[in-house]
């Protein structure tokens, strides 16, 4: 069956655009141009035209037809203008084309059919109330441009130019008509909650892209005028007396839109209206324009914001009975932008714009408006029985007092229909779809054929027909079928040209199963991603009823050989040291092109290196990065392999295998991964060569008051001042001073090599009570520490010296001679005090897992490191990650003192 | 009768025999004088590949200079003094210090303000390089950003170093003392000394060792200013008025300023409030204030004797502040002094021997001088320059000493001034525009005998306001124009009679 749907149609014929038939996208695409009917195109209308909430499958067929489930009518009143209802009830077609809804009313008289009409629209529109407010002409713009890049045209048509309408598109009705701002924002924002069939997807956008996304579409709605306003002409540097100028212009408007004249520059205006405040009690107005304006309640002036200047905001409070208050706004605009907003908030109410609280007269003539002037109870109540009768609560569930509305018609199974008539025509009694020949065809096959085989469909077609209802296909190919059809291709746009096609066509699924993390697939369906940033395209979120079962279904079907490598040739510390140094711009250079968290690349910008091993599968990363082409045919994206030659052949051997596996193991600290080199800009490494190399300032994981110290050995500290302790060791380079060296040097900045081993930011001596008393955190001056400063020796290393009340303590880190590439660090702590000190404890370090105290006083942390303590003290022990050691200081001619040697290898 | 006041009478007598017109005429044939005819100007070598934001300065015993930077170095110049750069050499001192903005030896240490801590730093085996690295005092706290900084001053006679403590950003204080000068006394221990600072850019005594920080425009600053750290006094920005609970009543805390208002309204409800001594109008004499200084050379540096020097980052220039007491606070006038520095000029020394060193950084703030970090020397080359020497207050306008003799004719002409006045508005919003403008009325300007003082009466002073004077059509007996013929006087209070 898959392959007779195989022939992808990228073009339409012009007749198909303007049919009165209901338009499926994925019907249109795969189905609507065969000859032949077929089953999976009947099968696939059964269910998206809905006709199984009515005509039920019989146990066998359930899982052959999947249900589109229609639009949530609770609450309708709120969100659906009335006039908009009926004109909808009256002719689905003529009010919204191409829509799935049918004609259940056909076969009445004219006469009989507005009067049903009539009484259904006064049910639906007692469910709520519209509550209009006006549209500002900024977010009109900036909703034009998220409309036409966010990917709302990969589904819908252009709303402006001469563009054709494209074949395949979900149209929409004269959306001013249907909506109020509030309404379509919210479900924009939110569309799943009314239309729960998921077809609509939500782009995961915030309150002000959902408005306005909605500004644009409604930018044709007239709102009743809520002020009268003056215009005059002349050039003014501060407001002037209006009262002593004649007006050019008199009129009424909605909203605070103040080009109303022929002027742009060297205007003003006087608005007037009336304010209804709900509820006495203190507000602050807020009011800015550019130029000078100033706002006056029942005569009495609240807030100026008067001269000349950019647009600016005053606000100021006002004490306001509940109920109506003359309100009046003048206005003067010299040159350049003009603009002017006026909000309120105070007593429940956020800050917005006045314009809610104007007094908006009601049409006087109900045929002039779009909304029925008010809802009479009697016709709402035989509304709501015809809403039960003829079927309409079959397919939308409507809740009135809690109580979800249901039907009180009976229907045929789905298997009886067989050779009838019914829906598929204009039959008496029932309801008129609308369908082309070509719809009532496919249907009559996908039922007959029903009748004789149990439907079994395999894997693929359980994934194509999700492709086809979800239109999935409308932005990615998989295999053969879909991608972007050329008449929308210009739709798809990126920041970064430079990258081609890749950066604004989103990705081919065709390896998807092979290539994602189920964990990362799911997420994407559930929730939506952004995690290609340049692509203006977002993949929306499906949520997770109608798409959850995909990521198995790839899993099984699609197929990659697996990669044999041996894991265990080198160790883990060597492995992520390699792959750091393969990807910086000493290695392989994939910074150059890859983002790296939210460093950016110095080329293009393409996706993060951070959250490949999070989303990608190894054996697909694998075999990727050493032959992009053969997997992306058109990916920049090249190798660092070239015919499997090694360009770097001292790193790990020169073996591919391993060079890749260290890349990965590398990326798989994801976040938390050391920044590799050739990353953020401005880079000033710090250079260590034979003496010690210091650096204070804000490092990151060791406070703002940080000492980092590099050594000549290639292992690097960072000891915290505030805190008193070594925070943070690390080897390799020492640090990058460019964060701090350019601009004003904000931020904090973290080690520059690699290993880094964070101890903590806290103290490493303290006085405790008891051996179960908390370890000091906090302000630790108020607690006895005092910093006191450090003395460079051999090779201007630092003993660093600090106290804690009566003791001084030097402590001097330094690195093994002779290490390697992964020194030790060994540690001297002196302390010394006049008085006995029988509580003093050492916690030199905080396991992030766990600490295990070894037979042979080694003491291992968290499964990858060592550490040793000797020297003036007790018996080592551990509380949960922490690992302390009891001081026992010595008493040498009444001066108490120790010596403790602290070893850390990591 | 020496030379040059002949040439003097001889050019006397011309100017009696010709004509207004041709007057002027002669004097365009000859160019004005420049600053850089009385104070030149040199570049110090600075070696290439070290970068080297002077931001602190300091001479030390053995006669080098102590240059501290932004990057967290201290290098020493030997030879500071000599008369060409090329007998100078630069050695590394110390490095990795946090963001230096304070130098001062003192008790044989190198007292530094780095951004976290007063450290003192010795070297104990005398090799030109710091080896003990002592912490004075970090009785403040950071938090990581940026804008926390710290400037510390020369230690004064008690042995104390000032630290005035910019806020957390434009606005807040977020961790202890941030918007506060603190003085960090000679054991260590710290006196909560001023609060209602913003964000300083320099910190320095006058001759009598009272101590004066300069602050910039932003909130509850309407332009730059320099302000007496008056100990217990309010500077303006209650920002950091957080932490008197940590003063146990040391400091009283003064009342919460009323935004909109001007300084001199709100000193006269709480004079906690120090006002601003001497406003830098803005751009006008610059957009950010730093370093301060007193010439106390006993004259080597010039005839401007005790009075204070103000360099500006933004305009990379060098500004000069006169002040006098009136009511018992410090108020006065600043004029330009010298332009043409490389980078802008951020730390100001004065060498008893009269020399005046001037770091520079342009970086994270732009400057006038377009390199990206400069250390200059000026020194007086002995000419004085034609100026307003000294500018004072009376009860019924102002007494101007010149650093000539004036030409009685020009000066005694009121149409060689002009004067304007206007002040700031004094709120939490960032700046102020200049506002209140006024236009006094010069009734008369009497020259004294020695021609070396005017005296303008004059009609409409104005409390609390700059009264911005330009002098343009004065001239020396010399027949020269002022070098600087325009001063800002901030006339917070009127001298009674």
């Amino acid at each position: 069956m898959l392959r007779r749907i195989c022939i992808a149609l990228t073009f339409f014929l012009p007749s198909l655009l303007s049919a009165q038939h209901p338009v499926v996208p994925g019907y249109e695409r795969f189905y609507s141009q065969d000859e032949d009917p077929s089953v999976e195109a009947g099968l696939l209308l059964l269910g998206e035209l809905n006709c199984v909430s009515c005509h039920q499958p019989g146990e066998s067929l359930q899982s052959a037809v999947s249900v589109k489930t229609a639009p949530v009518l609770s609450d309708v009143g709120s969100r659906i203008r009335s006039g908009f209802i009926k004109s909808f009830l009256q002719d689905p077609h003529g009010a919204k084309p191409g829509t799935t809804m049918p004609d259940v009313l056909a076969e009445l008289d004219a006469e009989a059919k507005q009067k049903v009409v009539e009484e259904l629209t006064h049910f639906l529109a007692s469910t709520g109330a519209v509550n209009d407010s006006a549209i500002s002409p900024g977010d009109v713009n900036k909703g034009r441009t998220h409309f036409n890049t966010f990917g709302c045209l990969a589904c819908h048509n252009p709303q402006e130019g001469d563009r054709q309408a494209i074949g395949a598109s979900v149209a929409f009705p004269e959306l001013s008509k249907k909506y109020t701002l509030s309404s379509l924002s919210q479900f924009l924002q939110n569309p799943h909650q009314t239309r729960p069939a998921g077809r609509m997807p939500s782009l995961n956008l915030n309150d002000n892209e959902a408005k306005e996304i909605a500004s644009f579409l409604l930018r044709d709605l007239k709102l009743p005028d809520n002020l009268k306003f003056k215009y005059y002409e002349g050039n003014w540097s501060k407001l002037p007396d209006f009262s002593m100028l004649e007006p050019k212009l008199e009129g009424a408007t909605s909203g605070f839109g103040v080009i109303l004249g022929n002027r742009t520059d060297n205007f003003g205006i006087v608005f007037s209206g009336t304010l209804v405040i709900p509820k006495t009690g203190e507000y602050t107005i807020h009011l800015g324009s550019d130029d000078g304006s100033r706002l006056l309640i029942d005569g009495k002036q609240i807030v100026i914001v008067d001269g000349i200047h950019p647009h600016q905001f005053k606000n100021a409070k006002a004490n306001l009975t509940a109920g109506e208050h003359e309100l009046v706004i003048e206005y003067f605009d010299g040159s350049a932008h003009n603009t002017l907003e006026a909000l309120i908030e105070g007593q429940g109410l956020g800050k917005q714009s006045l314009t809610g609280l104007l007094y908006t007269p009601k049409p006087k003539d109900p045929v002039e408006s779009n909304d029925l002037v008010a809802v009479d109870a009697g016709k709402a109540a035989v509304g709501a029985k015809h809403f039960t009768s003829l079927g309409c609560a079959d397919c939308h569930q409507l809740k009135q007092d809690d109580q979800l509305l249901a039907s009180a018609k009976q229907y045929q199974g789905l298997e009886n229909l067989i050779g009838k008539q019914g829906c598929l025509t204009k039959a008496v009694g029932s309801p008129h779809y609308a369908l082309s020949p070509k719809q009532q065809a496919d249907i009559r096959k996908a039922i007959a054929y029903l009748e004789e085989v149990e439907y079994q469909p395999e894997m693929p077609e359980k994934i194509h027909r999700t492709f086809v209802t979800m239109n999935c296909y409308t932005c990615h190919q998989r295999g053969e079928l879909g991608g972007v059809v050329d008449a929308r291709k210009d739709f798809f746009i990126t920041t970064q040209k430079e990258m081609g096609d890749e950066a604004r066509i989103p990705p081919p699924l065709g390896d998807t199963g092979v290539k994602l993390q189920q964990s990362w697939l799911k997420d994407v369906l559930g929730n939506g991603t952004k995690v290609r940033p340049y692509m203006l395209t977002r993949m929306p979120k499906f949520g997770n009823e109608q798409v959850a079962h995909l990521p198995e279904l790839f899993e099984q079907v699609d197929e990659l050989k697996p990669v044999d490598h041996a894991q265990d040739v080198f160790s883990e510390k060597k492995l992520k040291v390699s792959g750091r140094r393969l990807v910086g711009s000493k290695g392989y250079s994939c910074v150059k092109c890859h983002v790296f968290g939210n460093q950016k690349a110095s080329g293009v910008q393409a996706l993060s290196m951070t959250t490949m091993t999070k989303r990608l599968k190894y054996d697909w990363f694998h075999q990727y990065v050493i032959n992009p082409v053969a997997m992306r045919p058109l990916t920049r994206m090249p190798t660092a392999w070239p015919n499997g030659q090694v360009l770097l052949p001292q790193v790990l051997d020169g073996t591919v295998d391993q060079q890749v596996y260290s890349i990965w193991k590398y990326l798989e600290d994801g976040d938390k991964a050391s920044i590799p080199q050739g990353v953020g800009g401005n880079q000033i490494e710090l250079y260590v060569f034979d003496e010690a190399v210091m650096y204070r300032n804000f490092i990151q994981g060791a406070g703002p008051r940080a000492i980092g110290v590099g050594y000549p050995e290639r292992a690097n500290v960072a000891f915290d001042a505030n805190q008193m302790g070594l925070a943070l060791l690390w080897h390799g380079s020492f640090i990058d001073a460019g964060k701090h060296w350019t601009g004003r040097g904000q931020g904090f900045q973290p080690p520059l090599g690699d290993n880094v081993l964070t101890l903590g930011q806290s103290p490493t001596l303290a006085s405790l009570e008891s051996r179960e008393a908390t370890w000091p955190a906090g302000e630790l001056k108020k607690q006895g520490y005092q910093f006191l400063g450090y003395q460079l020796g051999e090779k201007r290393k630092p003993t660093f010296f600090y106290k804690l009340n009566d003791v001084l303590i030097t402590d001097f880190p330094n690195p093994e001679s002779e290490g390697g590439e992964f020194p030790a660090l060994d540690r001297t702590i002196n302390l010394k005090s006049d008085q006995e000190q029988l509580d003093l404890f050492l916690r030199p370090l905080v396991a992030s897992q766990q600490v295990e105290l070894g037979d042979d006083g080694v003491i291992a942390v968290d499964g990858e490191w060592k550490f040793k303590v000797a020297g003036d003290v007790g018996e080592p022990f551990v509380r949960g990650k922490e690992l302390l050691v009891p001081v026992e200081l010595r008493n040498v001619d009444g001066q108490f003192v120790g010596e403790v040697k602290l070893r850390y290898e990591w | 009768m020496s030379k040059a006041r002949l040439i003097f009478l001889t050019l006397v007598g011309l100017v009696l025999t010709i004509p207004a017109s041709q007057q002027i005429q002669a004097q365009q044939d000859q160019p004005n004088p420049t600053e850089e005819d009385y104070y030149p100007l040199l570049q110090l070598p600075i070696p290439e590949g070290v970068v080297l934001e002077a931001s602190a300065l300091e001479m030390m015993p053995n006669n080098k200079l102590a240059v501290a930077s932004r990057r967290g170095d201290i290098y020493v110049v030997t030879n500071p003094l000599a008369e060409t750069a090329e007998q100078m050499e630069f050695s590394l001192y110390a490095s990795g210090l946090h963001e230096i903005l304070g130098l001062s030896f003192h008790d044989g240490g190198l007292f530094t303000t780095q951004r976290c801590e007063v450290t003192k730093i010795v070297d104990l085996d005398q090799d030109d390089q710091g080896d003990l690295f002592q912490t004075v005092s970090d009785g403040w706290e950071i938090n990581g950003d940026y804008h926390e900084y710290a400037f510390g001053s020369k230690v004064d006679k008690e042995g104390n170093t000032w630290v005035v403590l910019c806020l957390t950003g434009s606005f807040n204080s977020n961790v202890p003392y941030r918007g506060w000068c603190l003085r960090i006394n000679k054991d260590g221990s710290v006196t909560p000394t001023c609060s209602g600072i913003r964000s300083p850019g320099g910190i320095g005594a006058n001759h009598l060792g009272d101590m004066f920080y300069t602050d910039n425009q932003g909130p509850w600053n309407g332009t730059c200013g320099l302000k007496w750290l008056r100990k217990g006094a309010f500077m303006g920005h209650p920002g950091g008025n957080r932490w008197f609970e940590l003063t146990d009543g040391a400091v009283k805390k003064p009342a919460e300023p009323e935004s909109g208002s001007r300084i001199m309204t709100e000193f006269d409800k709480d004079p906690t409030l120090e006002p601003t001594a001497v406003f830098f109008p803005y751009n006008k004499m610059g957009k950010s204030a730093s370093g301060i200084l007193c010439d106390t050379t006993g004259g080597k540096f010039g005839v401007f004797e005790n009075q204070l020097f103000v360099g500006d980052q933004s305009a990379s220039t060098v500004m000069r502040v006169f002040m006098e007491k009136v009511d018992g606070h410090y108020q006065g006038v600043c004029f330009p002094f010298r332009e043409g520095f490389g980078s802008g000029s951020l730390s100001l020394h004065l060498d008893p021997s009269g020399a005046m060193f001037v770091g520079g950084t342009n970086r994270g703030w732009g400057s006038r001088g377009n390199k990206p970090f400069a250390l200059e020397r000026i020194h007086w080359n002995g000419k004085v320059p034609f100026e307003i020497h000294e500018m004072r207050a009376k009860s019924d306008g102002f007494e101007l000493t010149f650093t000539h003799p004036v030409d009685k004719e020009t000066a005694a002409d009121l149409a060689s001034y002009k004067m304007t006045t206007y002040t700031y508005i004094y709120q939490s919003s960032y700046g102020s525009p200049e506002v209140d403008h006024t236009e006094p009325v010069i009734k008369s300007a009497t020259v004294s005998d020695d021609g070396k003082s005017v005296r303008l009466v004059i009609d409409g002073l104005q409390r609390g306001h700059v009264h911005e004077l330009h002098a343009a059509g004065l001239r020396s007996t010399e027949a020269l124009p002022l070098l600087h013929s325009e001063a800002y006087y901030t006339l917070n209070f009127i001298p009674k009679k």
